[in-house]
């Protein structure tokens, strides 16, 4: 029950009462997973997974994700609003967004089957039992979603792929946003000549394709996770930028802060205290549709073969390891690929959902 | 006008010579050298030597810089290390075939994106809008090679349509130019339907975006008031007050279109700039890597610049405001 209360806690965007019913569904999935974990007679220590790979992603993905909704959810709660009025609304237009609430919950469910994969698993993810007995069995109950060329188990791998894929996902975009907010405010704050040829550059680099720039770079330095993880952050954050230094760019000339200027607050001040928090807005937004980009955009690094190395599980990776065998083991690239497809389109959900609950038009 | 084009043209060729240059130093400082594939014990390292004297590449980093830059500006590509040939006939083997389907598959980009935008805006909330927009939202989220395997499955295996891959079927050569005109077709129909279907989603959901908000506008009432029919309120008064947005995110979808043409190009076989490009960033063979990112930049480039004149036309109020001299920079 505490464990509940707890997680329940951390999810941005709920209010008192909304909190109440998606507690309810975080203690059914909790006394489900409770129930299995008794039933195989396992103790909670398995959440850590001895021995299974993937825990440091799984804190990274945790870690990332929470830094990334707190630290833009609190400004816009507490921030000072623009147009004078309260953005108390937000979290009542978010709940009254179905597709907004589905594309949080599915998230939240694909977090929670990242962080509890080794206890919500069957086997584990590399584990190749007999491959030659056990290979390409089609889904049942032992394996729910069947077994890949090498007789491992695809749901397990599908929640273990979940942790590489997530957390490529997830910091990347971490860093993306950071990197992009701090352009985007020096940008927008300086104004001028360093506004012109910061935002030259950020148009010139918007322009050329990412896939091929991600692929350049990887291709030729290393695929090692930090590289690839910086690689993609290096190619996504003039999004943010754009976004961020329209916001400054609207919010430098309001009274307000003319006053605080007046009032002799420092530059460090005035872009602390009134400039970002502003801008936390559409930073969330541009976050949250980032991160299905990136798994999309993974899923093709790993179809050209560098994304997140085997053995350790990707769905990009996973669903070409099913091109061969579409219509013999169609469950081998299915299965990841609706992982694939439920995560982007939650994201996308999810990311539409805030931007009309934050647009102060509507 | 003029000047705002000339100006973004400008604009345009410090850009390609920006990324140029970054590409230039980052394919040479990466750790391989493009002679790693003839390293063997039998060869005699002076020879090797000499092939490396041969191809400058012993000279400082700024001087081959500045050499191939030279060569570059003259329109010489050099030599393709890997296969020996000049990196122009390669990329003039290429390149048609990749325009050929990216061209292509823009074009049913912009028509299912736009037709699919426009039909699900205009009954909002409705049955049409319920059966375009939620598969659009799916498509927007499938990898594209996923897309691609499924499609082959489907009309290839099961209902033996069309080809599962490659350019042309092998040994039509001396075939009537009929034939060989409708193998090509046949061969360049899935590649284009997946490419175009699956960039078309993006481009949907965007104009049902746009063309919803032009819907709710006053002057929308007003021309509905004054009895003008829906046909003339939808095309006339909202569509192109929708348009000038529209057309912007269209300019940036070719950088997408050109990286899903990577991937789209490796699941058919088709031997583009994609496969060329991958082939030669393992190779290490600096002057096609070069070569592919500038033609790259040249293409997105060109995509934005037609845009942004586009959206000129397209916009009064930016024809206005250029016109007047005011700086109209993005």
């Amino acid at each position: 029950m505490r464990l509940n209360l707890a997680v329940v806690d951390l999810i941005p965007g709920v209010s008192r009462r909304g909190r109440r019913e998606f507690a309810g569904i975080f203690a059914v999935l909790f006394y489900c997973y409770g129930l299995v974990m008794a039933i195989r007679g396992e103790a909670l220590r398995y959440l850590w997974g001895a021995g299974r790979g993937g825990r440091v992603e799984a804190v990274l993905i945790v870690v990332a994700w929470a830094v990334l909704y707190i630290g833009t959810v609190t400004p816009v709660l507490l921030g000072r609003r623009v147009d004078g009025r309260p953005r108390r609304g937000f979290f009542r237009r978010l709940r009254a967004n179905p597709a907004a609430v589905a594309g949080l919950c599915v998230v939240m469910v694909l977090i929670c089957a990242a962080i509890l994969a080794p206890v919500m698993s069957v086997a584990d993810p590399t584990a190749q039992e007999s491959a030659g007995i056990t290979r390409y069995r089609a889904p049942s109950l032992d394996h729910p979603m069947g077994t890949d060329r090498f007789g491992r188990d695809v749901y397990s791998r599908v929640l273990f792929g979940a942790r590489s894929t997530l957390a490529v996902a997830v910091v990347s975009v971490l860093l993306a946003v950071v990197l992009g907010t701090a352009v985007g405010v020096m940008s927008g704050y300086a104004g001028g000549l360093v506004d012109e040829i910061v935002m030259r550059a950020v148009d010139g680099l918007l322009s050329f394709p990412r896939l091929l720039a991600v692929l350049t770079l990887v291709a030729l330095f290393s695929n090692a996770y930090p590289l690839l993880v910086v690689a993609i952050a290096a190619t996504g954050w003039m999004g943010v930028t754009r976004l961020v230094r329209t916001e400054v760019l609207r919010v430098k000339e309001r009274e307000f802060v003319q006053a605080a200027v007046a009032s002799g607050i420092g530059r460090w001040g005035l872009i602390v205290r009134h400039l970002l928090p502003n801008s936390a807005g559409p930073m969330i937004v541009a976050a949250t549709l980032n991160v299905g980009g990136v798994i999309l955009l993974e899923s093709y690094l790993s179809f050209l073969g560098l994304g997140v190395q085997p053995p350790a599980p990707s769905w990009g990776a996973m669903v070409f390891d099913g091109r061969d065998v579409l219509l013999e083991a169609w469950w081998v690239s299915a299965f990841p690929a609706l992982a694939i497809v439920l995560a982007v389109t939650a994201c996308n959900m999810l990311g539409d959902g805030l931007h009309d609950a934050l647009d102060t038009r509507a | 006008m003029t000047r705002f084009v000339i100006r973004r043209i400008v604009y345009a060729i410090i850009l390609v010579f920006v990324t140029i240059t970054a590409t230039f130093f980052a394919v040479h400082l990466a750790p391989g050298d493009p002679l790693g594939r003839y390293y063997d014990p039998g060869i005699d390292p002076a020879a090797m030597a000499r092939v490396r004297v041969q191809l400058g590449l012993d000279r400082p980093l700024h001087v081959q810089f500045g050499h191939w830059l030279w060569s570059f500006a003259r329109g010489d590509f050099g030599m393709s290390i890997a296969a020996n040939r000049p990196v122009s006939d390669i990329l003039g083997e290429t390149i048609p075939r990749t325009l050929r389907l990216t061209v292509i598959a823009f074009l049913v980009q912009l028509l299912v994106g736009l037709g699919i935008g426009i039909a699900a805006a205009t009954r909002r909330h409705g049955l049409r809008d319920r059966f375009l927009s939620v598969p659009a939202l799916v498509l927007y989220a499938v990898p594209t090679f996923y897309l691609a395997y499924l499609s082959i499955m489907l009309f290839s295996l099961y209902l033996d349509w069309l080809p599962t891959s490659g350019i042309q079927t092998i040994g039509l050569d001396h075939a009537s130019g009929w034939t060989v005109f409708k193998d090509r077709v046949a061969h360049l129909a899935l590649p284009v339907l997946v490419l175009g279907v699956a960039s078309a989603a993006g481009l949907a959901r965007f104009t049902r975006g746009s063309v919803l908000e032009a819907i709710g506008e006053d002057y929308v009432r007003t021309a509905r008031a004054k009895g003008v029919p829906e046909r003339r309120v939808v095309w006339k008064h909202a569509f192109l007050n929708a348009l000038p947005p529209i057309l912007t995110v269209v300019g940036l979808s070719v950088p997408f279109l050109l990286g899903g043409a990577v991937v789209v190009e490796k699941v058919f076989a088709w031997p583009g700039m994609g496969g060329l490009l991958v082939d030669a960033i393992y190779a290490r063979d600096y002057p096609v890597v070069l070569a592919v990112n500038f033609i790259a930049a040249c293409m997105v480039i060109a995509g934005n610049l037609l845009a942004d004149v586009a959206v000129m036309l397209a916009d009064p109020r930016t024809k206005i405001a250029s016109a007047s001299g005011a700086a109209q920079g993005a």
